[in-house]
């Protein structure tokens, strides 16, 4: 198990990180949301090493990697550019991981290069799909039981973008590798994951499983003649999520019986479940103020 | 087999996939004997969690309709039709009745309750 255990972390006197802990199963998928600016890629690139911690520690079965760093090969990271691989060739790019990764699989590295027809040599002619697939394909033969992913899917074409997320199931249920990734596309994220964590604000506002927050929280679109009854509106665990005329959307948190006779008793127009999707969530807990 | 899943769907998606099996099953899609895809196979195609593959198989598998031979794969081994107990024949008499009050009350007629009932069985394929 990874476990991330009381990690804080400044960048030039600003608290990036505060207090996060969390941990990793092998075999599993765990997706990091939130918003721009929360702190993802920082939080990824502690994990791995790139930065090291003001405070906490990163375990691997409850080896501490910054004490015992031969544990560190069990840890691969791809980041959100291809700028550090772009500027080696193919055979370069091997010998480095190798040097880092002693379990580095060259074979089945080269199978997959021929299986995805990307070419040997430098990397000027790779396309930008063709980047990410190398990249990933090295990721995943470093042989390590965790692997990171910032933002593996940003900016790829559909065919592409579907091989890297077989790739992604395919060694999580296969190899057993734990595998978080970071990524704004909630919908594809939503069907692979096993658990996901919400951060915000530099704290992880959230870990849990779909169907949790689904036991949690429930959609649903409510039509009243008069417009939404504002005794509904303001109670404290219903959240408009959007209101036109006489129809409104709720994302409502507890009890779902309880909660329908309610609504039952004013007599509504209408009065129907909508599925919970892991993008209402990401806006129920972080909707606020638009800012870019 | 074929799985389409629907977002739009109330559904968690591992009761989709096991929807469609039996449906496929009822309606001879699926037969006895049929090898499902694996685990991993299923779950890259469709992109989704190969923990949800597995729920939906082992609650497949829970219902006796398929089954799973170590290192040889999993197989349809259909829907009991003679062994029906008092128990089952129970508790679905009391869900239909449930069902059909609520429909009778919200004015559904009888005639289009029974089209409904030909329809599915003439969909199943048997006589």
């Amino acid at each position: 198990m990874l476990k991330i255990h009381q990690l804080s972390k400044k960048l030039d006197e600003t608290e990036i990180l505060k207090n996060i802990s969390f941990d990793i199963e092998q075999g599993t998928i765990t997706g990091l949301i939130g918003r721009n600016g929360a702190g993802k890629t920082t939080l990824l690139r502690t994990i791995v090493g790139i930065l090291s911690p003001d405070e906490g520690a990163i375990l691997i079965d409850n080896k501490d990697i910054t004490i015992e760093p031969n544990t560190r090969n069990q840890i691969a990271y791809m980041s959100d550019t291809t700028n550090f691989i772009k500027q080696f060739t193919v055979k370069e790019l091997i010998t480095i991981y190798e040097n880092a990764y002693p379990n580095f699989d060259k074979e089945k590295f080269l199978d997959a290069l021929n299986k995805y027809k990307l070419p040997h040599g430098s990397l000027r002619k790779y396309s930008k799909g063709m980047k990410t697939l190398l990249y990933l394909l090295l990721t995943f033969s470093t042989g390590a039981n965790y692997v990171i992913l910032d933002e593996p899917t940003n900016g790829l074409d559909p065919v592409v973008k579907r091989t890297v997320l077989q790739l992604i199931i395919e060694y999580a249920s296969t190899k057993s590798v734990g595998v978080l990734i970071s990524s704004h596309h909630l919908v594809e994220l939503e069907k692979i994951i096993d658990q996901y964590l919400f951060l915000k604000e530099g704290t992880i506002d959230n870990v849990a499983t779909m169907e949790e927050s689904t036991n949690k929280h429930f959609k649903l679109q409510v039509a009243f003649e008069n417009g939404l009854p504002s005794e509904i509106e303001e109670l404290e665990h219903v959240s408009v999520f959007s209101k036109t005329g006489k129809v409104a959307i709720l994302i409502v948190s507890g009890q779902k019986e309880e909660f329908m006779q309610t609504l039952g008793k004013r007599n509504p127009l209408l009065l129907e479940e909508l599925p919970l999707t892991l993008e209402d969530l990401f806006f129920l807990k972080d909707g606020g103020e638009l800012y870019v | 087999m074929i799985i389409v899943l629907d977002a739009r769907s109330h559904l968690p998606l591992w009761e989709q996939i096991v929807l469609q099996v039996k449906e496929q099953i009822l309606r001879n899609v699926l037969l006895n004997g049929d090898k499902l895809p694996s685990v991993r196979e299923l779950a890259t195609t469709l992109l989704i969690n190969p923990n949800t593959v597995s729920r939906a198989y082992q609650e497949l598998e829970r219902s006796g309709i398929i089954e799973t031979v170590r290192g040889k794969g999993t197989f349809v081994i259909g829907l009991t039709k003679e062994s029906v107990s008092e128990q089952t024949i129970l508790k679905y008499q009391n869900k239909f009745s449930n069902l059909l009050i609520e429909s009778l009350m919200e004015g559904i007629d009888e005639e289009l309750i029974i089209n409904w009932v030909k329809e599915v069985y003439s969909k199943k394929g048997v006589e």
